[in-house]
């Protein structure tokens, strides 16, 4: 029997693996053109943009430990139900963007004359099947999992430290500090993670707040060294190239070693199998949570499939990729999931006594 | 149950993995159906380009037999198409194999592209998933591209090895700068700075050819040729630049004898002051050389009047080469393939900003003052005074 209940860290560390895949395969605005340096602190944005939309996240908290951690602390209620379906939307959204960037990163870079349809199909339904361990095993094979990326990508970047040029730097804010503060605000809403604590605070141990805490802090600081590494070895190279980080990759060579990027990629697909499998986990807990009595594999299949038809049509053409790498997307999937969402299960739990009865939690 | 989902997760992610490892090309491709290339020459006349590559002869590469007399290394082709791209695929036509990019080592674009700007050229090798960033480019100075790759060497070598071995070491020797796809696009992305490729000619030896380096291909702003740094002018790049590796060179001591020295670390700092309203660039560069070579031992002089003869040597050598370089690309049609701008840009940028437009003009008329501390880190096994008592 796998144990339901993580430690706060470990959760983290799903999270922490979850948001370095989006950064591996971020797309910068094209819209928005900043300097190089400025790249640099676009973690920043993250950080303050992460503190602030959390206060209903933080208020959801604090009633939770005022439970006394019990188990059964949301109440079941019909507009509670549409707000799990709207979370099983957000969610599967999330999917769709994941697997879409995934598709575009390995069919541009990985395997560009080979059909991906198949592979894609294919590693939905992994990651569906792994997310029916649960968030125990997907938690702690995060705990693994994080040894390895951080372990290989520190090895990348040393490796990488003779590529990295200074001159490849220019002076802060040069093109203007809107477009920083525009371009570090769509950097920051990528983390759609923020709104999966509320759903999986029962099943953590540990003080959540603190760790959520450092979880920012220590992420944004390690995306800063990565893209310190990106800008620092290929400069304005990096405006022309569509996944950078890659690229930079390919350039670090260790002795007789030379592709490295091939290592590195293994290592990426680890974090994005992780974070599709733990997104799929929400959608199915989400979707049972609306509707008692369908089944988890019910629930599963039919995400599989609507994952797979949509990634079908999304991979035929370009242009389609841009819909789910719209900003306004992007912007609304965040908003629900780290703001609205958390501050309307709030508001509904706020007055809920440790003495209450309440039924099945999300 | 949960032990079947184990293995059933287990044996599944393995076959994902497994159907990952692919080939360097599509799945199931053998190696000798591939066209392994080496290095590609980029030529335009008439409105097309003509690409040549030299690919590996993997027939004979790949003999059991280890048999390397009955067929060279390697195949040349070459080929007309509108674009780069379009070339290289048709080349396919030719050779009957799928190309691959991923192994080229170097890229030889002819110094007279006509309308078209180097840009145009590096388009198809910036695009393409294939081709390696890290691909390094020189120019053909005085004949085609396509004549550096048929070149017509002693052995039957990888030719494009032996160019790419050329530029390697030319670079840790600090004769020549490395250009590479990615320094290229940066140079080209930045309207201020200025293209500076190390460039490449052929030279009879008997009956046989060799490489030979000719200075560096200076570009304009359109992309095209403007003028060349000699061999000499082109060794105070990698001062002016500091990215000097190893080196060595050769000087006259004040007693008329010549003295080689290796180059062990060299770390060049830049200062930029604005005097009158003009920029002042002051450049100290801390040299550290082993002795390797001195003409005839002195009898009357010590050990640190010796020494001290040696160090304005190397002082005056190095500043010498550093002025004559910039002198050369001050002058009219010169650029700033030193990066002047960007340390202007990252130490004064206010000042940058009032003259990024017109940087051209304003580099020319930009004042360098270089001091050169000198260490003599060893002599050698041998000693610096001829020892009276033998």
């Amino acid at each position: 029997m796998i144990k339901e209940k993580v430690s706060a860290n470990q959760f983290f560390l799903l999270l922490y693996l979850s948001l370095l895949s989006t950064v591996f395969m971020y797309l910068s605005s094209s819209h928005i053109k900043i300097a190089q340096t400025d790249t640099l602190l676009r973690p920043l944005i993250f950080v303050v943009v992460s503190l602030v939309v959390s206060v209903p996240t933080f208020f959801v908290l604090k009633k939770h430990t005022q439970l006394k951690a019990n188990r059964q602390f949301i109440p079941e209620t019909k507009f509670l139900k549409c707000v799990a379906c709207v979370y099983a939307v957000v969610y599967f959204f999330s999917i769709l963007k994941t697997v879409a960037r995934f598709d575009l990163f390995a069919s541009s870079e990985l395997f560009p004359n080979s059909d991906m349809t198949v592979f894609l199909v294919l590693l939905i339904v992994a990651c569906a099947v792994l997310s029916f361990l649960g968030l125990g095993a997907l938690s702690r094979a995060a705990g693994i999992f994080t040894f390895l990326v951080c372990a290989s990508t520190v090895f990348v970047m040393l490796s990488l430290s003779n590529e990295v040029d200074l001159l490849n730097f220019t002076p802060v804010f040069k093109n203007g500090f809107n477009n920083f503060l525009k371009d570090g605000l769509i950097f920051a809403v990528q983390a759609t993670e923020i709104g999966t604590i509320i759903m999986f605070l029962p099943d953590i141990k540990g003080d959540t707040k603190k760790t959520y805490i450092r979880w920012i802090i220590l992420s944004a600081l390690s995306f800063s060294v990565i893209f310190f590494f990106v800008i620092g070895s290929l400069g304005a190279f990096a405006d022309t190239q569509l996944f950078p980080t890659y690229t930079a990759v390919s350039l670090a060579s260790f002795g007789l070693i030379e592709r490295i990027d091939a290592l590195e990629t293994a290592i990426w697909i680890l974090c994005i199998v992780e974070k599709i499998a733990f997104y799929f986990l929400i959608c199915i807990k989400a979707l049972r949570y609306a509707f008692k009595g369908v089944s988890k594999r019910i629930t599963a299949i039919l995400t599989i499939f609507s994952v797979s038809a949509v990634i079908t049509l999304v991979s035929y053409n370009i242009e389609n990729f841009g819909f789910l790498s719209e900003d306004l997307l992007t912007v609304v999937l965040f908003l629900l999931s780290a703001v609205i969402l958390p501050a309307v299960v709030y508001f509904y739990i706020r007055r809920v006594k440790p003495s209450d009865k309440i039924q099945e939690s999300i | 149950m949960i032990k079947f989902r184990k293995v059933f997760s287990l044996v599944f992610i393995s076959l994902i993995c497994l159907s990952s490892f692919s080939s360097c090309e599509k799945a199931g491709t053998e190696l000798a159906d591939l066209m392994i290339i080496q290095g590609i020459g980029v030529d335009y006349e008439k409105g097309n380009y003509n690409v040549t590559v030299e690919i590996l002869n993997n027939e004979q590469s790949g003999s059991p037999s280890g048999d390397s007399s009955s067929e060279n290394k390697t195949k040349i082709y070459s080929i007309k198409g509108e674009t780069v791209a379009d070339a290289l695929r048709l080349l396919t036509t030719k050779s009957g194999n799928l190309p691959l990019f991923a192994h080229n080592r170097v890229i030889v674009i002819n110094e007279n592209l006509n309308e078209q700007s180097i840009s145009n050229v590096l388009e198809f090798f910036v695009r393409n998933y294939d081709s390696r960033a890290s691909q390094l480019i020189c120019i053909s100075k005085g004949q085609k591209a396509e004549d550096i790759i048929r070149a017509k060497l002693l052995n039957d070598t990888v030719k494009s090895e032996i160019l790419e071995n050329l530029l390697t070491e030319s670079y840790q020797h600090s004769l020549i700068p490395q250009v590479r796809v990615i320094d290229a696009v940066n140079s080209l992305e930045n309207k201020a700075a200025t293209l500076c490729v190390p460039a490449v000619t052929i030279k009879e030896n008997g009956e046989n050819e060799d490489f030979e380096l000719s200075g560096c291909a200076v570009f304009d702003e359109n992309g095209n040729v403007s003028k060349y740094l000699s061999v000499e002018e082109a060794e105070g790049l990698a001062f002016l630049n500091d990215d000097i590796k190893e080196g060595f060179f050769t000087e006259t001591l004040p007693n008329g004898e010549k003295a080689t020295f290796v180059i062990n670390k060299s770390k060049t700092r830049f200062n930029v002051k604005t005097v009158n309203g003009n920029l002042h660039y002051y450049l100290t560069v801390n040299i550290s050389c082993d002795i390797d070579e001195i003409g005839t031992k002195e009898r009357e002089k010590s050990d640190s009047e010796i020494l001290s003869d040696l160090e304005k040597t190397i002082k005056n050598a190095v500043s010498g080469r550093i002025e004559a370089t910039l002198n050369t690309l001050q002058k009219a049609d010169g650029g700033d393939c030193v990066h002047y701008c960007k340390i202007l840009e990252l130490k004064k940028p206010k000042i940058y900003k009032t003259v990024d437009d017109s940087w051209k003009s304003v580099f020319m008329n930009v004042k360098t003052f270089v001091a050169v501390n000198v260490t003599i880190r060893r002599v050698g096994e041998e000693t610096l005074k001829i020892n009276e008592t033998a």
